[in-house]
């Protein structure tokens, strides 16, 4: 068989070791791989070099470091089960990182002929990292298995800079970029360029506009304002604090805190790894703008909170505070595209990152509407397919306006069929965010 | 004649809906177009999901009726096809009589508001 060894390849980061634990193998013995699909993973850590000086890590803070593996080119794939320890050991950092023994053979697709190749050939390595909301939250067995404030990935091989996407978006962003694994596997075997994924989870409060904003010019005094305010309230306020109020606290903080935006991110690239990649592209979901948003009575910040999240979180302390210290404050249509404006502007003080967002689905087929009668004007308040219609058009005309890109999710569901590709609105079936995918990659090419 | 208040059917993967807010009183009359309730509809309610896919609709009357009895409460979760109330349209009607037919409905997706059940529950 014309079977080519498949290697690891270097993997350097000055001043440390690097090792890594067993493989999982995503498939079986003799799957059928396509190029650039990722077949397998495992975990590593970097061990400083005794003479290293502080902390020089490219992956400082973040506690989740995974390499996952694709082949350069499709084939039938012979794995080499020696690779895979099991147990803790395909968990922790067992072995010191290996880049000539082959971990696996490749008989690629269509190939005939009984001839062993003899050069192997290096794996694509897919770089995932994770910067975990706690420590406490390290589950270590399957691709990016903990609970985030972010994470991202990129090609280890890439010979020029990849451009950056940052994702604040809700699922409808977040999906089409995570993709089924929730690891930015089918995004990185269709893109064909360098790219860097960044996601920062919406686990607490919505990404929208004004939160974005007032995160993004938040000080370290506006911070600790609002961390004293928590502190007094919640956990010292007047209803018995339990451990899911603390929980609720610190997630909340986390998320007052940074602006992602702000961020910079440092990436093994081909020869070693380089520092400082800003975002080259944001990604938004309308669909986080709500017409009604909680305003603190005293602060006067913004934030937005699904019910659902306050029901599931059942912190009664940090309930009763959101209660008492926040109010209900109107949204138009109009203060929503203002709202934008002003982040765009924002953003663009500090990054040259263009902005994409996502419009709405403005339609039902269930909807049987005879008549308005029912439904307080203005209807674009009440019914929430005018709310969607109007909120499209106002994007159209922002998009006009400035030098933003709107995806049409709205036109992708109707064409599509919304009952079985969209049937909420938001989350999408595979297909939906395949299309999604592929409109996001033709705008970042 | 005495007539259902059928929960509609609004998605092909419902399994249940909350009520939210029911609007109409007992013994009232309904004009066409009243306001009937506004439920919530979450697709994942089979088994808990980090992001529910949860939207708000608003059921109305396309006909002139009593409202005689409802059946259901805020928070309560139905099933679609469930009778959750009855209607009538002479308000002496006897609630013993034969339903005649379900009462003439029309839903609408409608953007979530503070006073629905989950909004002062949470």
């Amino acid at each position: 068989m014309n079977e080519i060894p498949l290697i690891l390849g270097p993997l350097l980061v000055p001043g440390y070791v690097v090792k890594k634990s067993g493989i999982y193998w995503l498939y079986p013995d003799n799957y059928l791989c396509r190029k650039n699909q990722v077949v397998g993973f495992c975990n590593i850590s970097l061990e400083a070099f005794p003479d290293a000086k502080g902390d020089t890590s490219p992956f400082a803070g973040e506690a989740e470091l995974q390499v996952a593996f694709a082949s350069p080119v499709a084939g039938h794939l012979r794995i080499d089960h020696e690779t895979s320890f099991g147990g803790y050991l395909n968990f922790i950092g067992a072995q010191i990182w290996d880049a000539r023994t082959p971990i696996a053979y490749l008989t690629p697709a269509g190939a005939t002929g009984d001839r062993p190749l003899k050069n192997p050939m290096e794996l694509n390595l897919l770089m995932l990292a994770g910067k975990l909301m706690t420590g406490l939250a390290n589950y270590g067995t399957s691709l990016l298995p903990g609970w985030h404030s972010y994470m991202r990935a990129w090609w280890k091989g890439s010979a020029s800079p990849p451009k950056t996407l940052l994702t604040l978006g809700i699922c409808d962003a977040q999906g089409p970029v995570l993709g089924d694994h929730a690891a930015f596997l089918e995004f990185f075997e269709e893109a064909d360029f360098a790219c860097h994924l960044v996601i920062v989870p919406n686990e607490l409060l919505v990404p929208c506009a004004p939160y974005l904003i007032e995160q993004f010019f938040r000080t370290e005094q506006d911070f600790n304002l609002i961390a004293d305010d928590i502190r007094q309230n919640i956990l010292h306020g007047p209803v018995t604090t339990t451990p899911e109020d603390y929980f609720f606290a610190g997630c909340l903080l986390t998320a007052l805190q940074d602006s992602p935006v702000r961020r910079t991110f440092d990436i093994i690239a081909k020869d070693g790894y380089q520092k400082s990649l800003q975002p080259s592209y944001i990604l938004l979901s309308s669909n986080a703008e709500p017409l009604q948003i909680l305003r603190h009575k005293k602060l006067r910040y913004h934030i937005r909170i699904y019910p659902f999240r306050i029901e599931q979180a059942g912190a009664p302390a940090c309930r009763a505070w959101l209660n008492q210290a926040f109010e209900i404050v109107p949204r138009t249509i109009a203060d929503i595209k203002a709202d934008y404006i002003r982040l765009l502007n924002a953003f663009r003080s500090h990054t040259n990152a263009r902005l994409i967002i996502l419009n709405q689905m403005s339609t039902s087929g269930r909807e049987d509407l005879a008549f308005y009668m029912p439904f307080d004007a203005p209807m674009g308040n009440t019914l929430v397919h005018v709310a969607a219609k109007e909120m499209n058009l106002m994007l159209e005309e922002l998009q006009t306006e400035n030098d933003i890109s709107v995806i049409d999710a709205d036109a992708m569901a109707a064409e599509m069929g919304a009952a079985h590709h969209l049937p909420d609105g938001v989350h999408q079936s595979g297909l939906m965010q395949a299309q999604v995918r592929a409109e996001i990659l033709r705008l970042m090419r | 004649m005495l007539f259902s208040l059928i929960l509609p059917k609004l998605n092909e993967h419902m399994r249940s809906a909350r009520i939210e807010i029911i609007y109409a009183k007992p013994n009232n009359q309904l004009a066409l177009g009243g306001k009937l309730f506004d439920i919530s509809i979450d697709l994942s309610s089979s088994f808990a999901q980090n992001c529910p896919p949860i939207s708000y609709h608003r059921v109305v009357l396309r006909e002139k009726l009593w409202l005689r009895t409802p059946l259901a409460k805020p928070g309560e979760y139905w099933e679609p096809d469930a009778c959750i109330a009855l209607l009538s349209n002479e308000p002496t009607e006897s609630l013993n009589a034969t339903i005649a037919r379900p009462a003439r409905i029309m839903a609408a997706g409608i953007v979530y508001h503070p006073e629905m059940w989950s909004g002062t529950h949470a």
